[in-house]
């Protein structure tokens, strides 16, 4: 009887790109490919892993299709067999089964045996893969695997076109009825269409590390191996058509899917509550009273009923409870960590109450629903920010609290991005590297067509060379690709039940510490929570402060308790005297904050939001400042919306206001608005967002707006939910901002100090910060084996100490050890402990304090013995009689017959007069040993011959009127290329007096790219521009002075006429190699 | 076998098989087979050296493997001077192309590989006649296809940039060819696919 019926396939062999180069597609594609294909279901069985395993579910939620989950196990022999779970419990023993051979195996591999297979249990249904050349050693395991599996062992039947594919099969046919496998038919897979082919072949060059005209017979010689459809499959294996249907049988046996990993948060101890929810509740009243001692309006007390509502119907009162548990321990340790929650938790009014976020409703309109909604789509996402010296304190806590087997950090996909993925093709292809560095800028504007062929000639290349065009084809394909898994920062999963029964787990790089096979969105795709633990260096800068200011001046603060809304404070913030200040102290921000001027917390809040990159410039930016500035009109597209606008004067300016305007203006329901906000943001959904525009528009349309006013609205919205900020996380950063701008206002040393101790963090070095306490009056002392420990520390001043908008502070700062590069920490804190009265000679040192001689030789190079009368070389000469090895003690001075108690000297040296050090070559010695000097600054030296040139010091500026053509020079500190700003570039440049800013225009930097890149110290001749309090000077001519410095350094006293040396000029042939290294190199920032 | 088979009625036809084989590998070595001496080393290079001398040095070659699935690019010529270090490895080159059991290419490559006409079941049955050189066979038996994607990367001005299919086939006098079809039939392309005879099996 003729089957008449349209045949049906299932492809269960395929390989993702999933299987690090390997496979030549992404989920997403295989899926949708299969799901036009009309296969009944398909499986993504990757080598060893299901990191695509939730992007391959997504896309088939999306598609309709069906998706088997499985993996191919590879085991270390070689013997390959798909195995694919029938339920929730076989699955949790497959991927116990994974983390097994993860932990035994470097970062990246997976070492399984096959007498680990009977971990897999029954349930499973395993399908093997015989190579092209099967024999005898294939018989043995596939016999072996059957005898382990009864009745759910099977045996893959592929083609091959190699030309013997019928008689391959029969054989094929014979081991099946041997061993009872039967037989499945699959095309192995690699790639969802055969236009991939070249692509494939490129991944196999890569990982075999030859080019494509070496690679021979590791490539495929056709491109057959693809997703084909039921009606070819059916063609392809006449007189088999069992194992085709074969597929669709087992297919129909493995019904787990990933949803049904339902998410099951730990337990937290709930005391004398019965559930967690009231627990929650409990906790969230008693903090509410510490939060508003003054009493609960009802507007408050609804709003957090309102929240506690939706957390109950949600169900996500264990989550709360496990973030609340993770901040209390922080604050419970005997040194309290400081902490705040950030992003869009702070809409939160419980995660307020509870103390995990620091958005204080009475100041900001919280909005819970960009935080958790009742569509239930997005799970929340608590991010809390530590302070980032103690990071780890409170990771070891979850470890230790979950155990490693119900705690795992999420995994972060690291893919190939444009540089990477043209190095890789362009060494397959077999590209000198200097064409693949000319590739690199231009792939994204490559085409055909005449318009780039200029530019391509231009960059020396043909642009009629086919190779070329082809490597640039392939490294579009290329990027995105996923290249190895890498621990996230921060974002730890947490389960009730063992964690390693829902995803694998693999080895992180980091020692001890593992991951999970997903990613952030992953994770949120299944509906599993996660908490980020991060880490903010400005968090153990600020509680470094208090302690110091404790100690020091016998001031308790906290974060909450810092008196608000002190004008001297934004008196300073409006003058952009904000270096080490949290987050306007960029160059972006600094040249925003005379526009902007902000003199109260709202402001502040705007400040840090306004400064972004994306179309927020245009359409926000502007039109905000012309408005504040009383060049426009404040007005509002009706009286609703003025409700939504009138604390940003009619603009929107960020995310929350979006969402409200949705709201407000089109009749949106929270999660719809919601909805709304994450159409725009994912750049997958590409489908939602029409329906929802359509509602939108209709919306507004039927409160009485105008359609060209509903879609300019909507235009303009559209560009929030990648750049704009959430109203509530820009608060948390704002009260950040607002302290650390109080303490820099009212106690500049206490600032300096506790900054310092917190490096490296923030966007300038410590140089910079010593030299702004310095402008400011304050004093510096330099590091000292009779003074200094292993921190900076504050002591007494004398005379003249650091003066601000508020008076004076009445402390000197005084570098601690840790300064010196290099320096040892216990080696430190001994010379502390054993100091008692002080030192009174390197012997003294060197035998009260037991440090080696390499510690000697470093605090020698810091010139840390001028309180015992010698400089550094003294000091080196001093060290080097000591006569020890290298790191050793000598030996004499470890005898017991020396170890009289008296430091007397065993030999008595003459002394001997060493030449002096010059000036510049200490200031040399001192950048680096210790990257900054307290003697003078580098360009002190150049400046007779810089103003023979006519360049200025950068206090002259400010006399200077605008328009005018001017030069200046000094040591790069900085370059930022913010998105803001359309390829512009800001550079900062310090000089004896201060700093500069320099603004270079694209057109100029393609003319100096060089010197602005990679010069330490440069002379601008530009135009004068300032803006309000802010100077510029838009750079016309750049030039390198590095090597100028230098000769004159190590050449020149300051003291005596340029024309007079005091010693003869070194020869340029002898510079010392450490030279270029030791000044600042700049930081670059985006 | 060494006790007399009872004949019976007597052997109408015999069968012989070959229950295992093995591979053969052939090795030459001497040029002429009267002397049962061994031959000394040196003895083939002298004479390369005299025909190199007498003809030149770009008339004697050498085939050397290359590690490519396109016939003609298979093989390449080496000038026999050239002093290529690696040892040529035959057997391992053929595995590599078609693994243990198969029966391995022709010998014998036309170059260039000459039209032919074909009928055969679309879209990748093998032949079931052919015409070349205006003589007609007919195929008995085929096998394939093997299919040869071209090297994608590679400009040859004068090779065809469609994939391949080969069939081998033996048509009714027991004779074996090498047919190829130049291009998929169900890809689309602007020609239609076109048929070759690319060699022919011993």
């Amino acid at each position: 009887m003729t089957n008449m019926a349209k045949p049906a396939f299932a492809e269960l062999g395929v390989t993702s790109n999933f299987s690090f180069l390997r496979g030549g597609s992404h989920p997403h594609e295989l899926v949708a490919t299969a799901a036009n294909l009309g296969l009944t279901a398909v499986a993504i069985a990757d080598r060893n892993s299901l990191a695509g395993a939730v992007r391959a579910h997504a896309a088939a939620k999306e598609t309709g299709i069906r998706l088997v989950v499985g993996v191919r196990l590879v085991l270390r022999d070689g013997f390959e067999a798909l195995c694919f779970p029938t339920d929730r419990e076989a699955y949790g023993r497959l991927t116990k089964l994974l983390t097994f051979g993860n932990s035994k195996a470097p970062k990246g591999e997976c070492h399984i045996n096959f007498d680990d297979l009977d971990r897999l249990g029954s349930g499973q249904r395993l399908i093997a893969m015989p190579p092209y050349d099967f024999g005898s050693r294939f018989h043995i395991n596939l016999e072996r695997l059957a005898a382990l599996f009864p009745g759910e062992t099977y045996l893959a039947a592929s083609l091959n076109y190699r030309g013997n594919d019928r008689a391959r099969l029969d054989r094929l046919a014979e081991f099946a009825r041997f061993c009872r496998t039967p037989l499945v038919a699959t095309n192995d897979v690699l790639y969802h269409a055969p236009e991939r082919r070249p692509l494939q072949d490129i991944l196999t060059c890569i990982r075999e590390h030859c080019t494509i005209d070496d690679a021979g017979f590791r490539l495929e010689g056709n491109a057959e191996r693809h997703l084909k459809s039921p009606t070819e499959m059916a063609r392809l294996f006449p007189g088999h058509a069992e194992a085709v249907a074969r597929s669709v049988a087992i297919a129909e046996d493995c019904q787990f899917s990933l949803k049904e990993l339902e998410y099951e948060y730990p337990d937290e101890p709930t005391g004398q509550s019965a559930t967690p929810q009231e627990e929650l509740e409990r906790l969230t009243w008693i903090g509410a009273r510490e939060r508003f001692p003054e009493g609960l309006d009802d507007g408050l007390r609804e709003k957090i009923e309102n929240e506690l509502l939706l957390i109950a119907e949600l169900k996500y009162a264990r989550y709360f409870l496990t973030v609340h548990d993770i901040v209390r321990y922080a604050r419970s340790r005997p040194k309290p960590i400081l902490c705040q929650g950030r992003g869009s938790a702070a809409n939160s009014i419980v995660c307020f109450c509870l103390g995990v976020t620091s958005a204080n409703p009475k100041e900001i309109d919280l909005l819970v629903e960009r935080f958790i909604s009742a569509d239930r789509n997005e799970p929340p996402d608590i991010d809390v920010d530590f302070e980032h010296q103690r990071r780890e304190e409170v990771i070891q806590y979850i470890y230790k609290k979950y155990g490693r087997h119900r705690a795992g950090i999420a995994a972060t996909l690291i893919t190939y991005r444009t540089r990477s993925a043209v190095r890789e093709v362009g060494k397959a292809m077999g590209l000198s590297p200097d064409v693949v560095g000319a590739l690199a800028g231009m792939v994204w504007g490559w085409s055909s067509e005449g318009v780039a062929t200029e530019r391509i000639r231009e960059a020396g290349l043909d642009p009629a060379d086919r190779r070329l065009h082809q490597a640039v084809l392939l490294t579009k394909q290329l990027i995105g690709f996923p290249r190895h898994l890498s621990q996230h920062v921060g974002g730890f999963v947490m389960t009730r039940g063992p964690l390693d029964e829902v995803v694998p787990i693999a080895n992180a790089a980091m020692k001890d510490r593992t991951m999970v096979e997903w990613d952030k969105d992953d994770l949120a795709e299944l509906g599993m929570l996660k908490v980020d633990v991060l880490a903010l260096g400005m968090l153990t800068c600020l509680q470094k402060s208090f302690d110091l200011l404790e100690q020091h001046y016998g001031l308790t603060h906290t974060l909450a308790s810092i008196p608000r809304e002190d004008s001297s404070t934004y008196r300073m913030i409006q003058k952009a005297d904000t270096i080490g200040v949290f987050q306007i102290e960029s160059r972006a921000q600094m040249s925003m904050l005379p526009r902007l001027k902000p003199e109260n917390f709202y402001d502040l809040v705007i400040q840090i939001a306004i400064v972004r990159p994306g179309p927020i410039q245009g359409d926000m930016v502007h039109p905000y400042l012309r408005r504040r500035d009383g060049l426009e009109k404040v007005e509002y597209p009706s009286e609703a919306l003025r409700g939504v606008l009138y604390k940003t004067l009619g603009i929107p300016l960020f995310q929350e206001q979006a969402m409200k305007i949705a709201i407000v203006g089109a009749g949106f329901s929270p999660s719809k608005a919601n909805q709304l906000r994450r159409a725009m943001a994912s750049f997958r959904n590409h489908g939602t967002i029409g329906t929802l525009r359509d509602d939108f528009i209709k919306g507004m349309i039927d409160n009485d707006y105008s359609l060209e006013f509903a879609e300019r609205c909507f235009k303009q919205i559209e560009g929030f939910s990648d750049y704009g900020f959430p109203e509530s996380h820009s608060a948390s950063f704002a009260l950040l901002a607002y302290a650390s701008s109080w303490l820099k206002c009212h106690y500049p040393d206490v600032f300096a100090c506790a900054l310092l101790n917190a490096q490296p963090m923030g966007f300038y070095s410590s140089s910079s910060i010593v030299r702004d306490f310095r402008d400011h009056g304050g004093e510096v002392r330099p590091v000292d084996i009779n003074s200094s420990i292993w921190d900076h520390t504050l002591e007494p001043a004398s005379e003249g100490s650091a003066r601000t908008e508020s008076g004076s502070s009445a402390f000197a700062l005084r570098l601690g050890f840790r300064q010196i590069d290099g320096m040892n920490e216990s080696a430190a804190h001994r010379i502390a402990e054993c100091r008692d009265r002080g030192f009174d000679s390197v012997r003294d040192l060197y035998f009260r304090a037991r440090v080696d001689m390499g510690t000697m030789q470093r605090l020698a190079h810091a010139d840390a013995f001028r309180s015992i009368g010698l400089d550094r070389r003294a000091a080196l000469w001093a060290v080097r009689g000591l006569s020890g090895h290298h790191n050793a003690r000598a030996a004499i001075e470890d005898l017991p017959l020396f170890r009289t108690g008296t430091t007397a000297p065993v030999q008595n040296e003459q002394d001997v007069a060493l030449p002096p050090l010059l000036p510049g070559e200490h200031v040399i010695e001192d950048y680096a040993s210790l990257s900054l000097s307290l003697k003078a600054h580098p360009v002190s030296f150049l400046r007779r011959q810089l103003a023979a040139r006519g360049i200025l010091q950068s206090k002259a500026l400010q006399k200077t009127s605008p328009g005018k053509l001017v030069r200046i020079s000094g040591l790069v500190l900085v370059r930022q290329r913010p998105g803001t700003a359309s390829g512009v570039i800001f550079m900062t440049t310090e000089d004896e007096c201060g700093i500069a800013n320099i603004i270079v225009w694209p057109k100029i930097f393609e003319h100096h790219r060089r010197i602005v890149l990679s010069a330490h110290m440069v002379a601008v001749e530009g135009v004068l521009q300032k803006e309000k309090e802010v100077i510029h000077i838009i750079a016309r001519r750049l030039f390198d002075l590095t090597s100028d410095l230098f000769d004159v350094m190590r050449t020149a006293d300051p003291a005596q006429p340029a024309d007079m040396p005091s010693r003869p000029a070194t020869s340029y042939l002898w510079r010392h190699p450490r030279d270029t290294r030791v000044l600042p190199k700049g930081r670059n920032f985006h | 076998m060494g006790d007399d088979l009872d004949a019976g009625f007597g052997f109408d036809a015999m069968r012989l098989s070959a229950s295992s084989v093995e591979i053969y590998t052939a090795e030459q070595k001497v040029l002429e087979t009267k002397s049962s001496r061994p031959v000394a080393p040196e003895a083939l290079a002298h004479l390369l050296d005299r025909l190199v001398n007498r003809f030149g040095a770009k008339s004697l070659v050498r085939f050397a493997p290359r590690a490519s699935y396109i016939p003609e690019r298979a093989v390449r010529a080496l000038s026999v001077l050239e002093n290529d270090k690696k040892t040529h490895d035959w057997p391992a080159h053929l595995h590599a192309l078609q693994g243990g059991d198969h029966l391995g290419r022709p010998l014998v490559l036309l170059s260039p590989p000459e039209p032919i006409a074909a009928l055969s079941e679309v879209p990748d049955g093998p032949p079931i006649r052919f015409v070349w050189n205006r003589v007609s066979h007919r195929v008995a038996r085929a096998d394939g296809p093997e299919r040869i994607a071209p090297e994608w990367w590679l400009y040859a001005e004068n090779t065809s940039r469609r994939t391949r299919d080969y069939y081998r086939v033996e048509d009714a006098t027991g004779r074996r060819y090498w047919l190829f079809r130049d291009g998929l039939h169900d890809r689309g392309d602007d020609d239609p696919p076109a048929w070759f005879v690319h060699g022919l099996f011993a």
